[in-house]
């Protein structure tokens, strides 16, 4: 690897997606317009329903980022190529993020809708579980260390825990908990419920790209750290 | 890949209130369940309402005395009509501040996130451009 390899290669990750960022907070701005103005107010728990047009949507986005990391860390133990890995983390760390938005906004409208802050009933319980598995698999990959046995273990894990989003998707209708589930939305509902979702897949292609582009220019900051140690620079 | 370990006490902190506020959630439900005061859930309330009309009527209608229409004010009615109006405005009020504490830390987790990439894409680029320029400096040497 001369400087020129490293020229070109850091060229091609590091391509800010400008276009993304500016629908993305054009669409944030938009979201909040829908969800506060446009959407008619819900007569049984007013206010509070309001929180679900960002609350479904994270879940969502949460489980896509969990179902990403399993396909990419598949990839990488397949083809061992570390982009995959790299994408595998990326799509990780930002579904936690969306699973922290789903855990954080949940309870608040629970204690408003049920008058509890948590239950420990089906969904909630396995969405806890999925979000503790998908937290290990980042604790491991973030302090376990930059070497080829951490980042199969991570790999590993990735592809046994997102089976786990199945049990959260029936837990509603296999083991009946309070969750709402198919719930009937007006048609205004679910146009807000939609825009929200394109929004927030805008946000999370995003912050996928520029998680995935500080994880590829890491990578080549240790290998060029390693190379410049072997020849004495 | 060296990380401070102050992180890890962030995001030990992080776990314990958010098992500090599943465990007070849960200590308030079985409080709930021991009372026999379980809170009601919106679903059951809706389904409950036009049940419970019907079967209620008719029964109270072979009962019902005579019209006597009580004219006088009610005291103890009219004080359960308050205190009914003050709950439905307390519940109106939690509803809406947790509507607010909702999206702000919808905003401030993604707002977070973006900064700690942007901090982190400015070390490595940073830490990138010095070791560019001593390969370069190394290539031109050996040339």
């Amino acid at each position: 690897m001369n400087h020129k390899d490293l020229e070109s290669q850091s060229n091609a990750s590091t391509k800010i997606p400008i276009l993304w960022i500016i629908l993305g907070a054009l669409g944030m701005f938009l979201a909040h317009y829908l969800v506060f103005i446009y959407a008619p107010m819900e007569t049984t728990m007013r206010a509070a329903q309001r929180i679900f047009y960002f609350h479904l949507p994270s879940a969502w986005l949460c489980y896509i980022g969990f179902i990403m990391c399993a396909g990419w860390s598949l990839r990488y133990l397949m083809t061992q190529n570390p982009k995959h890995d790299a994408l595998a983390l990326a799509s990780a760390e930002v579904g936690l993020t969306f699973g922290v938005i789903v855990l954080t906004t949940g309870p608040l409208w629970a204690r408003a809708a049920w008058g509890v802050w948590w239950k420990w009933e089906p969904r909630l319980t396995t969405m806890a579980i999925l979000f503790l598995i998908f937290t290990c698999y980042w604790v491991i990959r973030s302090f376990g260390g930059d070497n080829a046995g951490v980042r199969r273990f991570g790999a590993v894990l990735a592809v046994l825990g997102a089976p786990n989003i199945f049990f959260v998707h029936v837990a509603v209708t296999r083991w009946r908990g309070d969750h709402p589930n198919n719930i009937g939305l007006e048609p205004e509902m679910r146009v807000v419920l939609y825009s929200c979702l394109l929004i927030f897949i805008i946000l999370f292609s995003l912050l996928v790209r520029l998680r995935y582009r500080v994880h590829t220019e890491e990578r080549t900051v240790s290998a060029l750290s390693r190379r410049l140690s072997r020849i004495g620079g | 890949m060296n990380r401070h370990p102050l992180n890890i006490i962030k995001l030990l902190s992080l776990l314990f209130i958010v098992l500090g506020l599943c465990l007070g959630g849960l200590t308030v439900s079985v409080a709930q369940a021991q009372d026999g005061s379980e809170s009601v859930k919106p679903e059951a309330k809706l389904e409950a309402k036009p049940e419970a009309k019907p079967e209620a009527k008719p029964e109270a209608k072979p009962e019902a005395k005579p019209a006597q229409v009580d004219i006088r004010p009610n005291p103890k009615r009219a004080a359960n009509k308050n205190f009914d109006s003050e709950k439905e405005e307390r519940l109106e009020n939690l509803r809406y501040k947790h509507l607010w504490i909702a999206y702000s830390l919808v905003w401030i987790i993604i707002f977070v996130f973006i900064r700690q990439t942007w901090q982190r894409s400015q070390a490595v680029s940073s830490r990138l451009e010095e070791l560019k320029s001593r390969l370069i400096a190394l290539e031109e040497k050996d040339k």
